[in-house]
């Protein structure tokens, strides 16, 4: 497959993606409800969230969410340098080839 | 064809990365809009954390690279930038900011201001609404990109 090709399934997948959340945000607005059992979906959703997430984790013991901040920052640091590490060889490969 | 252009990939990386929260923020609004993700509220939470953190750093990067083409008067990789001056690309700088700081407010007030807190919380979410709009905007916009010849 071309790369032309598989540029654009990549543009029309992410299009979808935005498309789908703008669909939600206008079901869910107007839609009736919420309903009980959407409520309570929620609420448990919630509670299960505050002893197995990071949320809930953060919100009952401080040193948990100091080091979620410094896991993140450190992930994206080091997604960053791995892109830049892939970008400057390939960026070279282009220019010489 | 500038497919391994920074801006480039950093346009593409952002577009994904803000997705993500689009669709994990929709989540964690209320019972109206958690069927989304089914309810499953530590995921979307975790997920929401997490790239957020990562958009920050996107961010940061973007603004450098506005700021490295106002200086060097460098208009080559213009139409890939994330941020600009006008138009749709300081509508996601400003909103960008908007997120960043209200989202730094709803991770740091959680225990001790209830105040700023809803004021975040209330700013936070009239951004997303404007922004779905906008996003849906921009790709009609620039819908030429998804037609197999690509040209306007």
């Amino acid at each position: 497959m071309s790369w032309n090709k598989t540029v654009r399934i990549v543009y029309w997948s992410l299009a979808t993606v935005f498309f789908f959340a703008a669909a939600v945000l206008v079901i869910s607005i107007l839609k009736p409800g919420p309903t009980e059992t959407q409520v309570m979906s929620f609420m448990s959703g919630m509670m299960s969230a505050m002893h197995n997430s990071m949320m809930g984790a953060s919100m009952q013991n401080e040193e948990i969410f100091m080091s979620l901040l410094l896991w993140s920052a450190g992930a994206s640091i080091l997604m960053i340098i791995l892109g830049i590490a892939v970008g400057i060889p390939l960026r070279l490969w282009r220019k010489y080839d | 064809m500038d497919k391994f252009k920074l801006e480039f990939l950093l346009h593409w990386i952002w577009t994904f990365v803000f997705g993500l929260l689009m669709l994990t923020g929709i989540a964690l609004l209320g019972p109206k809009y958690g069927w989304v993700l089914n309810y499953n509220l530590g995921l979307a939470d975790y997920l929401h954390r997490t790239l957020a953190v990562t958009f920050t750093f996107l961010t940061l990067l973007e603004i450098i690279l506005e700021i490295k083409r106002i200086v060097w008067h460098n208009s080559k990789n213009e139409s890939w930038l994330v941020f600009g001056k006008k138009g749709f690309a300081l509508i996601t700088f400003l909103s960008a900011l908007l997120f960043i700081i209200t989202g730094i407010l709803l991770w740091l007030c959680v225990d001790d201001n209830h105040t700023l807190l809803a004021l975040a919380s209330t700013i936070h979410e009239m951004v997303t609404y404007s922004m779905v709009i906008g996003m849906v905007w921009h790709l009609y916009d620039k819908s030429h990109v998804l037609t197999v010849g690509g040209r306007k």
